[in-house]
């Protein structure tokens, strides 16, 4: 009985260091990895820029977000605090006095050309320019915004800087990227083909792709419970099914105006159940090859009519773009090449699941 | 070597990810009073835990959000601060005119800065439920005081004085739309606005303090006004 007892143990450590291994280090094309900092890279461009007109309407003298007392109290004491036992915990005190926007908070030029240099950085980690400096750059300049006005971010952020975290740690660069095309010159190998130096599988690749598929899935999961989880008992909107309804009844927040379906509560009742049941099921089927297509297309249908209704349009592009990291980067090169039989059958091959097997 | 010290690294990456997951899912509204169970918060007093989760952003609010940041994956839970917010200003210059404000402003382009100014809104909105007034007014006063000094410089006249009001906009339930009543079917009309939190602004020698008017807070406690 003991015996049968540790074999199982050890088969289970032998098997699950072999799952692990395969799971994380498992060299893999970097092409989609090259796509996803591109799109990350214009969105984490555009959310910064638009901070421009109001750069320093909200951190320059007399701005919005700099009175003294905000900045030692709602920051300091609030935002960042968490009781440890019986202490306050203070976390700002380690981020505030870092962020390179409180340091030109009396200073209108000096924000400007932070703020300037900071859309420089975005730039060049979106087109791919010294892309392993840039990223950690870029990723800088993301954070610091974030932790300067926490109260002005929305869903974006988060999906953003988890992204842009996790781009630091492969080679985003290797592809569509000025880095890769610099590198090609002389070469006659196009950079879309698999013999392209820029196309070498890379562990560091896999890192990246399979945290950002595992973040992203586990932020799905939560996403679906958040919904379910109400604060009270009788504010159960996901549950009843009129959620949907109270997004679109938001005059000021939608892109297009669907309270027409006021007279049609089976669909809005639909429509919230969707919703939290894609949620849910994308976390776990988008792990299985036979189900990944299904809720990566799902997805599509589902962040865009998310964004017509609430308008959040960027956040519902960056959740697309996130998805990205379920897309095998052998479909992304042949769909971006010109379409051969072999392409297409090369692109159907199946990819091994999570757990290591082609399922 | 190498790949153990990266395994390493990534468990224990995942192992904060999992206190950040496992540690937000509490629907309590309000951060202080957010109750999270003693295995939860044991979690969190791990060392370097919480600021690293802190500095690259990913202790998200996920179950009801937090009233500090906008990060409300449920997108709504019916509740008065799922709605739009405005911060509303008047002020009263020196020679007895008054200067507008509005937050947002309804035109502002693109549609991410307005998105912006409406998180600050909301969050002073959701602050005034913390029932601490130190707290509540703070939003609120640094929003007065820059707009204070704008006003200023725009005019070129001192600031006398004023009020400021953070108003929430009610949602429309299915059955207004076919209502006969025009105020009614109108989302923007007035029985569809509620003040939420509402100051007097005082400014002495420069000083902007804010005196609160209870009488025209009205924490409205849902969406629908009918």
């Amino acid at each position: 009985m003991f015996s049968a007892v540790a074999r199982y143990f050890e088969t289970f450590v032998v098997q699950f260091g072999q799952g692990w291994n395969r799971f994380w280090y498992t060299p893999r094309d970097p092409y989609a990895l090259g796509a996803i900092r591109l799109l990350t890279g214009l969105i984490a461009l555009y959310v910064i820029a638009t901070y421009t007109p109001d750069v320093v309407r909200f951190f320059g003298p007399d701005g919005l977000l700099v009175q003294h007392d905000l900045d030692n109290g709602l920051i300091t004491d609030l935002s960042y605090s968490e009781p440890m036992g019986n202490a306050q915990v203070n976390h700002a005190r380690y981020l505030l006095p870092w962020n390179y926007l409180y340091w030109f908070r009396d200073s209108p030029t000096g924000l400007w050309v932070v703020h300037i240099a900071g859309l420089a950085v975005l730039g060049l980690f979106a087109a791919g320019v010294f892309s392993r400096v840039t990223a950690v750059a870029a990723l800088l300049v993301v954070l610091t915004y974030i932790h300067r006005a926490p109260m002005l971010t929305s869903q974006v952020e988060p999906i953003l800087s988890m992204v842009m975290f996790y781009l630091c740690l492969g080679p985003s660069g290797a592809s569509f990227s000025v880095d890769s095309l610099l590198a090609k010159r002389g070469s006659s190998i196009p950079a879309t083909s698999e013999d392209s130096p820029f196309a070498k599988h890379s562990a560091a690749a896999t890192i990246s792709t399979r945290l950002m598929q595992v973040h992203l899935t586990a932020a799905y999961a939560m996403m679906g419970l958040s919904k379910l989880a109400a604060p009270g008992a009788d504010a159960s909107v996901w549950w009843d099914g009129s959620a949907v309804w109270w997004l679109i009844a938001k005059p000021e927040s939608r892109l297009v105006d669907f309270t027409w379906l006021h007279s049609h509560p089976y669909v809005l009742d639909a429509w919230t159940q969707a919703i939290v049941l894609f949620e849910l099921g994308f976390a776990l089927l988008v792990w299985y090859r036979l189900f990944r297509p299904l809720m990566l297309t799902l997805s599509v249908v589902m962040w865009g009519s998310l964004a017509l209704v609430t308008g959040l349009t960027t956040f519902c592009l960056m959740m697309l773009v996130a998805n990205l990291a379920f897309v095998a980067p052998e479909f992304l090169r042949s769909a971006l090449r010109s379409s051969k039989p072999e392409d297409a059958e090369a692109a159907a091959r199946p990819e091994r699941s999570a757990v290591g097997q082609p399922v | 070597m190498a790949r153990t010290a990266i395994s390493m690294g990534l468990f224990l990456h995942l192992f904060a990810l999992t206190v950040a997951f496992a540690s937000n899912t509490s629907p309590m509204i309000i951060e202080n009073q957010r109750l999270r169970p003693d295995v939860k918060r044991q979690l969190r007093q791990v060392p370097l835990v919480t600021p690293y989760l802190r500095v690259l952003n990913m202790d998200t609010g996920f179950g009801a959000g937090n009233e500090y940041r906008g990060d409300d994956f449920h997108l709504t839970h019916g509740m008065q601060w799922d709605t739009d917010h405005t911060v509303e200003v008047d002020l009263t210059l020196a020679d007895g005119s008054t200067k507008s404000y509005v937050l947002p402003e309804p035109d502002l382009e693109p549609r991410l800065r307005r998105r912006r100014l409406q998180n600050l809104t909301v969050r002073t909105a959701r602050l005034a439920t913390t029932g601490n007034e130190v707290v509540e007014g703070r939003l609120p006063r640094a929003i007065a005081a820059h707009l204070v000094a704008r006003a200023q410089a725009e005019t070129g006249q001192t600031v006398t004085g004023g009020w400021i009001v953070c108003r929430s906009h009610l949602l429309q339930d299915t059955l207004a739309p076919e209502s006969s009543d025009d105020a009614v079917r109108d989302p923007f009309s007035d029985q569809y606005y509620r003040d939420v939190i509402a100051y007097n602004i005082l400014v002495t020698n420069g000083l902007v303090e804010l005196l609160k008017d209870e009488s025209r807070a009205d924490s409205a406690p849902s969406t629908a006004p009918q």
